[in-house]
């Protein structure tokens, strides 16, 4: 069963232990499945965020920095799950004179690394069965290109693929790599609302039943508006939201899923009940 | 917030690069004004200035008018205007650049609540190394008056396990407080 067990090394961030902790939890139940060992960056540090870049002079860098030398100590591809972290880590790497030596990697990245992709297909054991999914990448996994590597930063498709992967069908739609607001989330809330409803909406007006993504924000802020939509009006129809993390971590099956999908603001049990997907 | 018509331009000038610096390092002499920044802006319905505008403004030099702009404070990082430019501008890296000159020159900032947003993440990450985000929550509600904002969607969150009143910290937070507390600028008035 273990062919070539993968050793990583593994910056959580902050969110991880927060708003993301089902992010984290679905992670780190994933990567057990597919032998992909996981190494906490030794004592990691916030990688300082939007404000890091906005108004923080060099601080993407420095904080970056400091991070990216224990993970060169660690001497392992890095994966960041964080949307935002990865943006931040990719940036400082950037700015560095010379190779890291290591990968950066995001989670949509490395399940689609062949030798992954490969273990996916042979280790689902659960079929998603033709479920509508809107894949929702956002910002900062694309933008911009030369930080991210994205092939194709205005209509990515690495999360499209891997739910086709899991048996879902994938919608076209055109707000996937649209701004959830999320770097307002306490400055500008009324803006968060505003664009994260878009998005939803434009989710469900594709015809998808469960919107996927890899960015706490943008899974923060689709929750949320959401929520708060239905706080307003209890007819008020809600697309869940899960990461990639999530869902892949189900259609390999992977034991007690329900640790993590309990701890949503929109609960998805009851579609995935539903769709036979959970017991 | 009000704004004072003679913001000092010429304050702590050595802080940051020159006005040539800055336009060389985000390409904004290229611009063609096609638009297509503001076009894909997310927020270009929430500032005072369009993207495509505070180009040119960049282009003429007229530091004030963008300093005094709500505009630059929307920018969500979204990077849309800087990869769907066809003249290489970078918009998204000039926003940035202008709110750190604002601060190094002292003008209050012009959305207030953004600055205060930020910085509350900077305060508790320079603290423990880490974002508490509770402790960040409260110091931006202290700060912007807004106790009560959104206070049942924490509770929400709170009830599933994903707002912690613990928080996390790691060991070397001397480290950390050195290199923002290097880079950190907090305005005059507070």
């Amino acid at each position: 069963m273990i062919d070539n067990p993968l050793e990583l090394s593994y910056y959580p961030g902050c969110a991880a232990h927060a708003t993301a902790v089902d992010q984290e939890e679905s992670t780190r139940a994933l990567c057990r499945a597919l032998d992909i060992g996981l190494t906490e960056l030794e004592d990691w540090s916030c990688c300082g965020a939007t404000a890091a870049h906005a108004i923080g002079g060099s601080l993407v860098e420095t904080l970056g920095g400091r991070n990216l030398d224990i993970a060169a100590a660690q001497g392992r591809d890095l994966l960041i799950p964080c949307a935002a972290c990865f943006g931040n880590l990719r940036r400082a790497a950037d700015a560095r004179i010379g190779e890291t030596g290591f990968d950066i990697l995001s989670m949509p990245a490395l399940l689609a690394r062949p030798e992954i992709r490969k273990r996916l297909e042979a280790r689902r054991t659960v079929s998603l069965d033709g479920l509508r999914v809107a894949a929702y990448y956002g910002c900062l996994l694309v933008r911009p290109q030369k930080t991210t590597g994205a092939q194709n930063p205005e209509n990515p498709m690495a999360m499209d693929d891997l739910v086709s992967l899991f048996g879902g069908a994938p919608v076209p739609w055109s707000f996937k790599t649209e701004c959830c607001g999320g770097a307002h989330t306490l400055s500008h809330p009324e803006i968060v609302t505003a664009l994260s409803s878009r998005i939803a909406s434009m989710a469900a007006r594709a015809g998808a039943a469960l919107v996927v993504t890899a960015c706490p924000m943008c899974h923060a802020g689709l929750e949320s508006a959401q929520w708060e939509a239905k706080k307003r009006d209890r007819a008020a129809k809600t697309l869940p939201v899960l990461f990639i993390s999530e869902l892949a971590a189900l259609a390999l099956g992977v034991p007690r899923p329900g640790r993590w999908l309990k701890r949503h603001l929109i609960d998805p049990r009851p579609l995935l009940k539903a769709k036979g997907l959970l017991k | 917030m009000s704004h004072s018509a003679d913001i000092d331009v010429e304050r702590r000038p050595d802080r940051s690069d020159s006005w040539n610096d800055l336009k060389t390092r985000t390409g904004v002499n290229g611009c063609l004004q096609c638009h297509k920044c503001t076009a894909g802006c997310p927020v270009a319905d929430r500032g005072d200035l369009q993207t495509s505008q505070i180009v040119r403004l960049t282009q003429l030099g007229d530091e004030a008018a963008l300093y005094r702009s709500t505009a630059i404070w929307r920018c969500t990082g979204c990077h849309t205007c800087t990869s769907r430019c066809p003249a290489g501008v970078d918009p998204a890296r000039l926003q940035d650049l202008l709110k750190r000159r604002s601060l190094e020159r002292g003008v209050v900032p012009s959305d207030r609540r953004t600055f205060e947003a930020q910085d509350a993440l900077l305060d508790t990450v320079s603290r423990f190394g880490r974002l508490a985000e509770i402790r960040m929550v409260r110091r931006f509600k202290q700060r912007s008056h807004t106790l009560f904002e959104r206070a049942s969607l924490g509770m929400a969150l709170f009830l599933r396990g994903k707002l912690k009143l613990t928080r996390q910290r790691m060991r070397d937070r001397t480290a950390i407080r050195n290199l923002i507390e290097q880079d950190r600028i907090v305005p005059d008035d507070r």
